[in-house]
């Protein structure tokens, strides 16, 4: 199970300062969005469908390298405030919050790396770095589905890339950002050269 | 700004259009964009991108509309107007199920339709000559077509040297 308490009283890695940048720029995140070959999409999944997706992605995720040390919940065993406490925290996206049913999450212990499973589509892989940190996020997403890929497959097509529930995802399925403390931008006065 | 088809009211509603390296705009009152028929699509959920561009899409085509409407996915059984309404496909097999349409609609949403990055068990960086070659084909075609002819020749020279480096038996490029 995910330790609520313990990072509760730990504080956000991704709010730690380092990183290039760290004074403007608060994080970096980077997802990929992937599905497993054969099974229908999240939308159009029967409740069988959801929770064979969900059980073979546990199975995955436990033999990933890059999410050990780590930890894993089934959101319908998580309270409300543990999920609030999660979107805050980055590592939840809001639909989680309330669809709870064969949908989970798999964190590494350091919090950089997660999985969310059965999200829009059956995998969200991501990477939270404090500051600036694009190349590094990258790096690590990218080694995280490498690790994944070996035990499930994709939706590929080798035409149009990874195959998405939404067509504004496919391809490589990446969405790179960072949170920018506008503020900042402001007071050090370099908001109107940015 | 007011309204460009009752030309009295306030244009609260304005929508961008490029085709063909050409802008058109529209920009309409409430009132009109109803009557018209396009205040729905701003009243949609505001994160469905996807939906938006199938509006877009289709609305640019309408002739064919009503035919594509009658496609289905024979594997997940999603029709395409259901598609158009929420913006989410049901299966991989959507892909092939709706291959001419989609093409249509990721040209607009990723500017092509054939992948350039990642391949599973191959690092997302090297793209590989192919790909090269790909992306640069394309960006010929869109050099003709805006007839800069001067970038055009500069892009064939570039295949052409790719090309030649992957055919002879040393030729390894990237």
């Amino acid at each position: 199970m995910i330790p609520i308490d313990r990072m509760l009283a730990e504080g956000g890695p991704w709010l730690n300062g380092s990183g290039s940048r760290a004074d403007e720029i608060l994080s970096t995140r980077v997802r990929l969005a992937r599905n497993l070959a054969g099974m229908r999409f999240v939308g159009r999944a029967s409740e069988e469908d959801l929770e064979a997706i969900f059980l073979r992605i546990v199975g995955a995720v436990r033999l990933v390298e890059a999410l050990r040390p780590g930890s894993m919940s089934p959101i319908d065993q998580l309270g409300v405030l543990d999920r609030h406490f999660l979107l805050e925290r980055h590592l939840l996206s809001p639909d989680l919050t309330s669809e709870a049913k064969h949908r989970g999450l798999a964190i590494s212990s350091d919090e950089t790396l997660s999985v969310m499973i059965n999200e829009e589509d059956h995998l969200r892989l991501q990477c939270l770095k404090s500051g600036m940190q694009l190349d590094e996020a990258l790096q690590a997403a990218n080694a995280l589905d490498d690790q994944l890929s070996e035990h499930v497959p994709f939706a590929w097509s080798e035409e149009f890339g990874y195959l998405t529930a939404c067509p504004t995802n496919v391809g490589t399925g990446l969405r790179a950002s960072l949170l920018v403390h506008l503020p900042s931008l402001v007071l050090t006065q370099r908001i109107k050269r940015s | 700004m007011k309204c460009q088809v009752c030309g009295e009211a306030e244009a609260s509603i304005h929508f961008k259009e490029l085709k063909n390296d050409e802008m058109r705009e529209l920009h309409l009152c409430p009132a009109c964009a109803e009557e018209k028929g396009l205040h729905g699509v701003v009243e949609q959920d505001k994160l469905s991108l996807a939906s938006q561009f199938v509006w877009m899409a289709e609305n640019l085509y309408p002739e064919s509309a009503a035919k594509i409407g009658e496609i289905h996915c024979s594997k997940c059984g999603l029709r395409y107007t259901e598609f158009t309404r929420h913006g989410r496909l049901g299966c991989m097999d959507c892909y092939g199920a709706f291959d001419l349409q989609l093409r249509r609609l990721l040209r607009r949403i990723h500017g092509a339709t054939r992948h350039g990055g990642k391949t599973p068990g191959r690092p997302i960086a090297p793209s590989g000559a192919r790909t090269t070659v790909r992306r640069l084909q394309e960006e010929l075609q869109r050099a003709v077509a805006r007839e800069d002819f001067e970038r055009a020749a500069e892009l064939r020279d570039r295949i052409r040297v790719i090309e030649g480096a992957a055919a002879s038996p040393e030729g390894k490029t990237e």
